[in-house]
Formats: C-alpha cells, sequence, structure tokens
C-alpha cells in the first residue's frame, strides 16, 4: 500500500516537472486546430524571435531562483550593454562590444559579492543595480537614442539560416543545450541545486557558497549581455531608457511557470523555456486571432497562478 | 443521631482540610496541578505538578525535551493545556494569552530578547503602559522613573538611550526591571544567563536577591549547575516530559541531581567495544587554548588516529560549540588548531573539508539534509569533482558510488533516485554518513548522531562509528546520552561551562564517573 503511495508521488513529482512541456505542447495543438494560418514558418521563426530575449533572461534567472534568489537588474543589464555596444558601433570600433560584456559581466559578480559576502538581500542588491545600470546606460548615451549604421552586422541577423531558421533559433538551442548541461551533469549545477535546497547544509557539506552565488550572478548578466546584443541588431540602435525596460519581470514569469521553486531548489531548465515559448505563444495567438492585447496579459496572469498551482507553493 | 454524628465529623474534616488548602495556597504563589500537553500525539508534558512559594527562587531542571519550556508556555498562556489546573495567586486560571499572564502577574524574560530594539531604555521598560498627560505622552516623568528603577538596582544605564546601545546583559537586565515595574508577582527566567559573563551574572543575581526580599517568587530555567546552587532555594527536576520531584536545594547534591536529570537512560545493547590506550598512536589533530567567548574556554586536547574520543557535558557545555570551531563553522578568539602536525587556519568548513575533516551534525534536518534531492545526489554531493570525467559528472560513476554505500550501510530506500526527505530517520542519517565516508576522511566529527531515530537504526549507527575507528579514522562523538558514549569511546572528555574539566580513560569510564565530574569539577584522582 505505501509502496504504491510513493509510487503515486514519484509520478506526481515527474509530472510537476514537466507541466510547463505539457502545457506548451497543449497550447500549440489547440492553435494548430483553431488558429488561421498558424502551422506556417512565419509563426515558428517569429515565437523565436520575439521568445528569444525572455528565453536567455530566463535561463540566467532560473539559475539564480535556484539559488532562492531574484534578479530585477537583468533588463537594466541589457540596456547598459545595448547601449555601451552601440555607441562604439557608431565610432567605428566593434571591439567595443566585448568591452561592453566585460563591464556588464563585472556588475553580475558585483551583485553575487553584495549577496554572498555581505549577506544583502537579493531583491536589495539588484534593485540598486537596477537602477544603476540603467542610470548608467542613460548617462553614456547622454542625448537619447544611439543609432549606428552598420548594414552588414543587421543583414547577417536577420538573414534565416538554411532558408527557414532564423539565427536566434540558433542562439537559443546552443544556449540551452549548454545550461541543460551545466544544470544537469555539472559540478556547478548539482552545488547550485544543493544550495537552494538548504545553504546551511550546503556551507557545512564543504561547498565554497560565495562562488557558487557570484558565478550565478555573473551568468545571469552574461546573458543579458546576449540580449541587450539581439535587441540592439535587430533596430540598428539602442535607447538607454527602454532596451530590456521591464524585461526581468518575463523572465521572473518564465521561470516560476517552468517549475523552478521560487524557494530555491532544482534548476529547471527545459521549463523554463518552455515557459518563455508559452507566454510568447499567447501574446501571438491573441495577436492572430483578433482579441486585444489586454486579454493576452490576463491570460498570462492565469497561466502564472495555474503553475503555482501545480508546482505547490510550500513554504519552507 | 448517629448520622448527624457522623455528618459533623465528616463536615469538620472537610472544613479543616479546606483551611489547610487555603493555608498551602496562601503559602505558594503558584500551583501547577496535573497539567498534560500533546503534540501531534507525542506527549510533552505528562502529568506535572509542581508549586511556588512566595519570595523564593525555584529551579527548574532537565535536559533538552524535558519539557521545560513547554511547561512555560502553558504557564504563561501560549500554549494550551490538554488537561490539568493551575492556581496562581490563591485564584484558578488558564491564561488564554500571554498578556493576561502579564496582567495577572506573571513577567517571563526569554532567552531571545522580546524587546525592540531601536525604541529608548524607557519606552521598553514602560511598553503599552506609557504615562500620559493631557498633550500626549508624559516622557519627562516616564524617564524618571525608568531612571529611578535602574538607579535602584545600582546599575549604569541612561534611560534615554536606544535599546541596542547596550549589550545582551544590559538589555536582560533592562527585561527585568520591565518585569519589576510591572509589579509582577512571578517571574519566569528561562536561561538569563546563557549569554552573560560572570560580572554580568554577579549583577543579575543581586537583582535576584532584592526581588526575593520583596516576596517575588522567581522560577529560573539554567543549564549551569553552579547557578542553580548559588541562587535558588529549591529545584523542580522534569524528565522527559514527567515530573521527577522537587527537592530542598540543601538535601540535593549536584550528583543526585545529574542522576535524576539524565541518569536511568540506559538501552540494552549488546555493543561492547574493546577498550584501548592510544596515547602512543600517531596525532591527527591537536586543539591548543582555543577560545570562544563565551562558549568555549582554554580548552586543549589531543586526538590519535583511529581513536574514538568523546565528549560529555550538559546542554550549553561548549560541546557542540567546540566541534563547530574545529569544522570552521565559527571562528575562535584565540587558540590553535593542528592537524597531523600541522598548523590549520579553518575560514569555513570548506576548508576543514580540505583537510580531511567530515561533521556529522546535531540538526540533521536543518544543516544536513537536501530534502528535495536524491539519495544518490545527496550521498555524491561532497566527492562530485571525483566523479567528473572531463568536467561532466559521470553518471555511471555517481550510480556506483552511491549504490556502494547503500549496500554497505545498509541504506533501506527503493532506489537511489528516490528523495532523501522521504527516508526515515535512521537511514537519513546514514546516507549523511555516506556522503562523508565517500570522502575518505582522516577525522569524522559526530554531534548527536543517534538523536530522534530509533532503536535498531541507533545500535546501527554505533556500530560503524566503532568500524571508522578499526579502519583507521579518528572520531569525536559528542552525545547527551552518557550510556551510548560509555559504549563506544576510547576516551572521553568531560566539558563545563565551556571549559575541560577532565578525561576519562580505559576502565574508568561510566556514567558515574562522568557524573560525577561534571558534579565536582574534579579531577578522576581525586575521586578514586
Amino acid at each position: 500500500m505505501s509502496s504504491i503511495t510513493k509510487n503515486f508521488r514519484f509520478e506526481i513529482t515527474i509530472f510537476r516537472k514537466y507541466v510547463s512541456v505539457l502545457a506548451l505542447l497543449a497550447l500549440i495543438i489547440f492553435n494548430c486546430l483553431f488558429t488561421q494560418n498558424f502551422v506556417s514558418w512565419v509563426t515558428f521563426s517569429n515565437l523565436f524571435i520575439q521568445a528569444s530575449k525572455v528565453v536567455l533572461l530566463g535561463l540566467g534567472m532560473t539559475l539564480i531562483i535556484a539559488t532562492g534568489g531574484i534578479d530585477i537588474s537583468v533588463g537594466s543589464a541589457m540596456g547598459l550593454s545595448a547601449t555601451i555596444s552601440a555607441i562604439f558601433l557608431v565610432n567605428g570600433e566593434p571591439a567595443g562590444i566585448l568591452l561592453s560584456l566585460i563591464v556588464v559581466a563585472a556588475f553580475g559578480v558585483l551583485c553575487g559579492t553584495l549577496v554572498s559576502k555581505f549577506s544583502i538581500l537579493p531583491l536589495i542588491a539588484t534593485l540598486a543595480l537596477r537602477y544603476i545600470l540603467r542610470g548608467l546606460a542613460q548617462g553614456l548615451s547622454g542625448r537619447g537614442t544611439v543609432t549606428y549604421n552598420s548594414p552588414a552586422l543587421t543583414q547577417f541577423f536577420i538573414t534565416p539560416i538554411a532558408g527557414h531558421f532564423p539565427i536566434h533559433f540558433f542562439i537559443l538551442v546552443i544556449a540551452v543545450i549548454i545550461m541543460y548541461l551545466v544544470v544537469n551533469r555539472m559540478k556547478f549545477g548539482f552545488q547550485v541545486e544543493a544550495y537552494g535546497n538548504n545553504p546551511i547544509a550546503a556551507k557545512i557539506a564543504g561547498i565554497n557558497t560565495t562562488k557558487i552565488i557570484i558565478l550565478c550572478y555573473a551568468v545571469s548578466a552574461i546573458f543579458a549581455w546576449v540580449s541587450g546584443m539581439l535587441e540592439m541588431i535587430m533596430v540598428s540602435s539602442a535607447d538607454p531608457s527602454t532596451v530590456g525596460l521591464d524585461m526581468e519581470i518575463d523572465a521572473i514569469a518564465a521561470a516560476v511557470i517552468g517549475g523552478t521553486p521560487i524557494t530555491g531548489g532544482y534548476p529547471n531548465i527545459i521549463g523554463t523555456v518552455c515557459g518563455a515559448l508559452l507566454l510568447q505563444l499567447i501574446t501571438m495567438m491573441c495577436n492572430m486571432n483578433n482579441v486585444p492585447y489586454s486579454t493576452a496579459l490576463m491570460i498570462k496572469a492565469g497561466i502564472i497562478v495555474f503553475a503555482l498551482f501545480f508546482h505547490g507553493f510550500r513554504k519552507k | 443521631m448517629y448520622i448527624v454524628l457522623i455528618l459533623k465529623y465528616f463536615l469538620s474534616s472537610l472544613l479543616i482540610l479546606e483551611t489547610k488548602g487555603a493555608k498551602s495556597m496562601e503559602e505558594n504563589i503558584l500551583e501547577i496541578r496535573n497539567i498534560t500537553k500533546h503534540f501531534a500525539g507525542v506527549k510533552a508534558l505528562d502529568n506535572v505538578s509542581f508549586s511556588v512559594k512566595r519570595g523564593e527562587v525555584h529551579a527548574l531542571m532537565g535536559e533538552n525535551g524535558a519539557g521545560k519550556s513547554t511547561l512555560i508556555k502553558v504557564l504563561t498562556g501560549i500554549y494550551k493545556a490538554d488537561s490539568g489546573e493551575i492556581y496562581f495567586d490563591e485564584k484558578k486560571c488558564m491564561f488564554p494569552n500571554a498578556l493576561s499572564a502579564q496582567h495577572a502577574g506573571i513577567s517571563t524574560i526569554y532567552q531571545e530578547l522580546n524587546m525592540i530594539p531601536y525604541l529608548t531604555v524607557s519606552e521598553n521598560i514602560f511598553l503599552g503602559r506609557y504615562p500620559m498627560q493631557r498633550a500626549g505622552i508624559d516622557w519627562k516623568s516616564m524617564n524618571e522613573m525608568a531612571q529611578k528603577l535602574v538607579d535602584d538596582i545600582g546599575v549604569k544605564i541612561d534611560v534615554r538611550k536606544p535599546l541596542n546601545t547596550y549589550g545582551t546583559a544590559k538589555q536582560q537586565i533592562i527585561s527585568i526591571l520591565r518585569a519589576i515595574s510591572l509589579k509582577s508577582k512571578l517571574i519566569v527566567m528561562d536561561e538569563p544567563t546563557s549569554s552573560l559573563d560572570s560580572n554580568e551574572v554577579d549583577i543579575l543575581f543581586g537583582i535576584i536577591d532584592k526581588l526575593k526580599k520583596d516576596k517575588v517568587a522567581i522560577v529560573f530555567i539554567t543549564h549551569r549547575l553552579d547557578e542553580v546552587y548559588r541562587m535558588c532555594d529549591c529545584i523542580t527536576v522534569l524528565k522527559d516530559g514527567q515530573y521527577e520531584g522537587t527537592y530542598d536545594i540543601k538535601e540535593l547534591s549536584q550528583y543526585e541531581l545529574l542522576n535524576k536529570m539524565i541518569g536511568k537512560k540506559i538501552l540494552s545493547m549488546d555493543n561492547n567495544r574493546v577498550k584501548r590506550d592510544f596515547s602512543t598512536d600517531e596525532c591527527v589533530l591537536e586543539v591548543s587554548h582555543v577560545t570562544r567567548v563565551p562558549y568555549v574556554r582554554d580548552v586543549s586536547f589531543k586526538l590519535h588516529r583511529g581513536e574514538i574520543v568523546g565528549f560529555a557535558g550538559l546542554l550549553g557545555s561548549g560541546r557542540t560549540e567546540l566541534a563547530r570551531i574545529i569544522f570552521g563553522c565559527d571562528i575562535p578568539n584565540s587558540g590553535q588548531i593542528q592537524m597531523g602536525g600541522k598548523l590549520i587556519h579553518l575560514s569555513s568548513p570548506k576548508d576543514a573539508v580540505a583537510q580531511g575533516m567530515a561533521f556529522c551534525t546535531e540538526n540533521r534536518r536543518e544543516e544536513g539534509l537536501f530534502p528535495d534531492i536524491s539519495v544518490q545526489n545527496n550521498i555524491a554531493i561532497c566527492t562530485l569533482s571525483q566523479l567528473c570525467t572531463a568536467g561532466f559528472i559521470n553518471l555511471k560513476k555517481r550510480k556506483r558510488l552511491s549504490n556502494e554505500y547503500i549496500e554497505k550501510l545498509g541504506i533501506k530506500t527503493p532506489s537511489g533516485e528516490q528523495l532523501i526527505k522521504n527516508l526515515s530517520g535512521g537511514n537519513q542519517q546514514k546516507v549523511i554518513l555516506a556522503r562523508w565516508l565517500a570522502t575518505n576522511p582522516k577525522l569524522i566529527i559526530f554531534d548527536e548522531p543517534t538523536r530522534g531515530i530509533d532503536v535498531g537504526a541507533k545500535a546501527e549507527i554505533e556500530k560503524l562509528v566503532c568500524e571508522f575507528s578499526d579502519r583507521g579514522i579518528s572520531v569525536i562523538f559528542i552525545s547527551s546520552e552518557m550510556s551510548e558514549l560509555v559504549r563506544n569511546c576510547d576516551r572521553i572528555i568531560v566539558l563545563r561551562d565551556g571549559m575541560i574539566v577532565g578525561e576519562l580513560k580505559g576502565a574508568e569510564i561510566s556514567e558515574k564517573n562522568i557524573m560525577w565530574m561534571i558534579a565536582n569539577k574534579k579531577s578522576i584522582d581525586s575521586l578514586m
């Protein structure tokens, strides 16, 4: 009898782990049946191009949420990296793109240090950084939107590979594979999960918890840089006050729908990806069926509540 | 006629009883009768009765889990008793909450202070009953009254400063002042001295003396025997939620008290380790003059290869604190730790792990387990680097490792994929053991390894500990159960109030001797 209940529980855990995958599949099937012109390459590439930024931010966010933290500075980090890179491109120095990566990653390290070494609440530390990075971006640009002229770069990015696949698709696939392996097959991922489960036990088990936290925030910053670059290249310009604005909220939503426990635990990479795609698909679905955006927002809210219900909001 | 006589006799005897009852009630400020309290099926208090006289300092003693705190919480209205009666100040009362207990005249001074750090001292003393005048709070008279209270006991405190400008000791005193200003008839002090140094304890005891003269009764909870014998008039002992007895302090020696608190906890186990003298073997760990105020004071000892050394002592004697220092969880104020003859500096547990140490903590759930992670990952978490090939964890190696230990230690789990939170306490403990064994340690520290697990698993874990010793691993074994220490240890270091008060070897090891040492602070030579 008890073994039956145990097995049942085991299956429920597996179901919970992949509930966002199932939800995404269900929504795709629903659209295939009821939305006109849904089954096409255009829909496919649009979905990936539009969801790419949230997916990338979500990957970093998943790691941070898995440690029991949160990072609300990634949107501003996107803005800063786009602004710095655009300024260098205006001056014809493409190498400056690397500099923007270093700057943003350094802020990630700073944030991780504040959280781990100085025990500042992640919400507060990243809130501070959110203002600092946005302010820096606006200060550096000085005069608002920075527009550069580099048709070659833009052309490279908007040309689909193999006729149909947008370059975003490949960037996402590579990023997701790397993160999946890091989380499920590497020491770092195991230690992140352990830390999220029980920080005190992780410390006593001899895990270098400071290093783990700093790395998580640095990785998140690097993903913010990548999505900042994507946004900048698509429009050949960077508006320091709008690039990545409020994007972190979507990333958090994706991670939560994906099933990474907000109190810390297993970083569910596949779940986050499906969560982000799900959110984007809802927007697209509403567009294609002439449903107003306000309704789309409410459907998204419903999905988040639904996801939390399934994942069980446990108190620790 | 006869019937009338009998009735008369009966009535008069009843009357006598009544007056007798009334008299004892007059003397006793508090009477607790037959209190029983269950928590989720476990009896935390089982038919406990005791009484406190006016102007008496009454010690409430018992080991961890004996039910002291539960009793206090029932008394002060935080918990509701399942059955039983409380008489306070000649009235039957069951307080619905802490505030009504306070109004009736019972104040409690908790170990963790329940005051507001940013308010001034006088605000804290008069919290909730500020003196008022027409234009609001009468700050002037409030401060004057508070200052008078402070001056009366002769402590230097400026009542206009915020509470957090003063240390724990002064804050403790301020919370007592609050109790005095409330005109409490009974003050409960739950380990008030645990964070005080000896001067501060003197001040506190001065205040208690004064209170005693004013006929205020005090219930005093502490783990420090010295203080009990210095301050208290009588002792009530609780054990495992049951009332052991109330004794006059003059009639109960420290040894007898210890016996009542922790004696008779002998389990019948057939494991009788042959004790050996290791003093000529290679020295693995040497701790010299380690101090961490106020928990551990000037502790020095050596640990040899394959030796099992027990730390005996009451709760708060510094056992766990010493273990935490050795493992790098806490940094000592002074002193040195050497491993294998080399001086080591530990800034966090990871340094200790790198040195070949392992630590099975006292609180398995809070400090050991990763509850939502599988058994195999719980085992592998400390040895991930060894399981890696080309940067990736070799899942086959991980499975082999976990299966090896699941089999070796007899961990009962459906599979390595099972989440550890679904295992029983004993099996969880074995998983943590497996985790540390996999690191191939030179030294394992066990802090209460058998707490909260059943007798069978207990015996298995004890057996494993002895096997480690045979394989050359040194063990530090901390336990509140003396019989467990006596069964397993080659040498026992007895701690009291953060200091080593003695050491027992070979044939000297017995529960009686441990208790003698804790009670008398004498060396074994003067004992025999």
